[in-house]
């Protein structure tokens, strides 16, 4: 208990501070993709209610394992592959109107917002109607995922050699930062996701009329990817020039469970969303970004001014009746702070902050302990 | 919305606390926590990518190759990452992994510059043995020329870290102190007087055996604490703290010369076990080779040899595979649990703002212009209630379905919100509690 106390400066003594501290986080594909990842799916969990699947980073019945993300599918009402006889018709409906309610909220009008492949959500284009949701965990993302450092890379190859050397198209983020390219909405800010210059950009273009070739929405604070069907579309136009021969094309020959080669309209209508996802895993090589943790800190200066501390209330400090450190009464006295203790206007004490190595102190030194708390 | 303010019987604040049991096994220069074998990992020589007895902190990068990629460039595609790990860019607010020094902090790296750090963080029990655990190095006197011996610094820095703590604790037992006399304890049955023979810990051969907290939380559980020693896989002595007060009692073999012995001591918040007996154990005493480069017979001061210390067979030979050890206890965790109730009183808490608590194509405004900004005042309710009979709607009831509460601030800012893991159906005439906790 201190015979005396130090008063803070409120004004200058007492700094708020906030420190980003970033994880780099790759997800690369032998650990989630189909039938040859490392646990040959033991690290997938499908649920009875088949609505979505989830994927961990080592087998999900084994404590060691870490939830990565959840991926689902689903379509709008409005989509033409919205009918009775699609498999989990309902079922991919509610999960597009509940990803869309969740993320963008509703019309003045009333109506479920749906996603859209620009920044204003007042666009003329078409809106991104059938879409796969990669819900990635709290434990990726943290606070956040930062801006502009989104990858997603995607085998464009046939199905059975998706993975063949120079077959894989890299969807970023690019235009996002932490100064702009993003929108606020009701899920957090938004970003676009966009597909490399070259042929899917211009597919993206001619077919659905977005230059830039925007292919999904990323959620940064909800850490949740939307991916629009169309990227896995052949151009059904035949104007679209060497389409065959162009190594960047996505195939149209997504596959379902039992590589059955489904187009990406056959998955959406005629296979499970977990048939599906087994097939969309097989696409993907790799997801990277980094994620953000905000650390909000206090700094206070504790200042130790030259006449004040150079005694201590320590047992060891007195011998015999007799200041230890001192031979004749005139000798400076001397002391060696440990430890730095902090009260509340009422004198109680609130935290402690120790010293790795003991300061000396004497009349002939001032110093300032700066003690850091993080929150 | 309106909100409900917590009264004072409402929120509740207490401690939980658990009591963790921990058990390690040596054997043959390898530590297994908790009997958890060595995991090989598909990808990784160990599936955790830490050896076995080790904790893994946040258990990130399970079974990955361990490649940062360029790490001053996250995120970079052109040698990408392969594994999670963590980086902080240089700002005024002086943040730093703790592994970056003050001065490297200061002379490496520039504002703006990327400082990386590592996964896995990992924590495992670790063995010392001092033979003379106070020694210190010779002083070379430059001024007279002369060596003064034993006057330097100490060898052993770890154990004179420990030396005040060690005698702060003698008020639990003198075992503790680091010097004690010997003292006469009374006479034996042949009338001769009897000593407890004193001791200087500074010139003891000492076994120092360092447990991580993340192991046992805020404190070792007083009285839980048992070494077991084993040759031949057959147990050879036993120590317990059954005093709960630090010392290490030989329990095992029941009615030994040395049975009732204390063997060492515990300290329950710092993590360390200190062993000093050095009896010889076994029904006959074996030599093995369990210390560094000779051999002895089984003592309470190599219990533990093969952790983290480079005992093993390879340098002690084969006979150290005779030798097993076996060490548990009990850790302590204190959890402050935030309880709050909150109440859904009938008559309250009747209404939802969920777009489909209306009825489907009711149009929302009755009037909109430059200047007019009208709902419509005649929305119906949706009538969910349930009926027991086909192709019957059932009387309209006002329900709702309750699927999470919120918790606000005195601001009225969003702080929390608690989902239930099945919504509750709330009739008026309902009167609910739900009992919401936060470990803090």
């Amino acid at each position: 208990m201190p015979n005396q106390f130090q008063p803070f400066n409120l004004n200058q003594d007492i700094v708020t501070t906030k420190t980003l501290l970033h994880e780099a986080i790759p997800l690369t594909g032998t650990i989630y993709k189909f039938a040859t990842g490392s646990y040959i799916d033991e690290n997938i969990k499908n649920f009875s209610h088949g609505q979505f699947q989830a994927v961990y980073d080592y087998p999900y019945l084994s404590s060691s394992a870490n939830h990565i993300f959840d991926i689902t599918m689903g379509y709008d009402e409005s989509s033409p592959f919205s009918s009775s006889t699609s498999v989990q018709n309902a079922k991919k409906i509610n999960m597009y109107n509940m990803m869309a309610q969740t993320l963008l909220g509703y019309t003045s009008v009333g109506n479920i917002h749906q996603f859209e492949p620009d920044l204003s959500n007042k666009s003329n284009l078409r809106p991104m109607t059938e879409a796969i949701f990669i819900n990635l965990s709290r434990l990726m993302t943290k606070d956040q995922i930062k801006k502009g450092t989104f990858s997603l890379t995607v085998a464009t190859g046939s199905w059975l050699d998706a993975y063949t050397a120079g077959q894989t198209i890299t969807i970023t983020d690019a235009s996002a930062s932490d100064n702009g390219g993003t929108m606020s909405t009701l899920g957090g800010d938004m970003g676009l996701l966009y597909a490399p210059n070259g042929p899917l950009a211009s597919l993206i273009q001619e077919q659905d009329g977005i230059a830039g070739g925007v292919v999904g929405n990323i959620f940064y604070q909800a850490g949740v990817i939307v991916l629009s069907a169309s990227v896995f579309q052949y151009s059904p136009s035949s104007s679209y020039a060497n389409k065959a021969d162009s190594k960047e094309l996505f195939s149209d020959q997504v596959g379902d469970l039992g590589c059955n080669q489904k187009s990406i309209q056959g998955c959406f209508t005629g296979s499970a969303i977990s048939a599906s996802m087994n097939a969309f895993r097989h696409r993907v090589c790799n997801i990277a970004f980094n994620n953000t943790t905000e650390i909000n800190s206090n700094i206070y200066f504790c200042r130790v001014p030259w006449n004040r501390y150079n005694y201590s209330t320590n047992p060891t400090y007195v011998n015999n009746a007799k200041v230890r450190v001192k031979n004749i009464a005139s000798d400076p006295p001397i002391s060696y702070i440990t430890t730095v203790g902090m009260y509340n206007a009422s004198g109680e004490l609130l935290a402690t902050a120790k010293l790795s190595e003991p300061l000396r102190k004497d009349p002939t030194n001032e110093l300032t302990l700066r003690v850091r708390l993080d929150y | 919305m309106s909100l409900k303010k917590f009264q004072d019987k409402d929120i509740i604040q207490n401690t939980m606390r658990a009591f963790p049991r921990v058990k390690f096994f040596i054997f043959d220069s390898v530590v297994y926590y908790n009997d958890e074998p060595a995991l090989s990992g598909a990808t990784a020589y160990y599936a955790k990518n830490v050896p076995p007895g080790h904790i893994s902190l946040y258990e990130y990068n399970i079974d990955r190759i361990l490649h940062h990629g360029i790490a001053a460039e996250p995120g970079n595609t052109s040698d990408p990452a392969k594994s999670i790990y963590p980086f902080i860019t240089k700002q005024s607010q002086g943040a730093k992994f703790s592994t970056v020094s003050a001065t490297s902090y200061s002379t490496d790296f520039v504002y703006g510059d990327v400082m990386t750090g590592s996964y896995p963080l990992s924590a495992s029990i670790s063995r010392i043995y001092w033979t003379e655990a106070g020694k210190r190095d010779n002083l070379y006197d430059e001024e007279k020329g002369t060596t003064l011996t034993n006057q330097g610094p100490p060898v052993n820095p770890k154990y004179y870290a420990l030396r005040n703590r060690l005698n702060f604790y003698g008020t639990l037992s003198e075992h503790y102190n680091i010097t004690a006399s010997t003292i006469p304890t009374g006479y034996d049955s042949s009338g001769n007087l009897t000593y407890r023979v004193g001791w200087n810990k500074d010139s003891q051969a000492i076994n120092l055996i360092s447990i991580p907290s993340i192991f046992y939380g805020t404190t070792i559980s007083p009285g839980s604490v048992s070494l077991k020693w084993f040759f031949t896989g057959s147990l050879i002595g036993e120590l317990q703290d059954v005093k709960q007060n630090g010392e290490l009692i030989q329990v095992y073999p029941v009615g030994s010369a040395n049975s009732g012995s204390v063997a060492g001591v515990v300290m329950y918040n710092e993590g360390f076990v200190l062993l000093t007996g050095s009896w010889e154990m076994g029904d006959p005493a074996q030599n093995i080779g369990i210390v560094a480069g000779t051999t002895d017979k089984p003592r309470w001061i190599y219990f533990g040899a093969g952790a983290q210390d480079g005992i093993g067979v390879s340098s002690e030979g084969a006979t150290y595979l005779s030798a097993s050890f076996d060490m548990s206890f009990r850790g302590r965790t204190d959890t402050q649990v935030i309880t709050m109730f909150t109440h859904a009183h009938k008559g309250k808490v009747n209404i939802s703002n969920n777009p489909t608590y209306v009825k489907h194509g009711q149009p929302i405004l009755r009037t909109t212009s430059s200047v007019v900004y009208e709902e419509n005042p005649n929305r119906l309710i949706a009538n969910v209630v349930s009926s027991s009979y086909h192709n019957h709607d059932a009387d309209f009831k006002r329900q709702v379905y309750i699927s999470r509460v919120a918790i606000y601030d005195k601001n009225k800012k969003l702080i929390g919100i608690a989902t239930l893991a099945n919504p509750i159906l709330k009739n008026e005439e309902d009167d609910y509690s739900f009992k919401l906790k936060l470990d803090i």
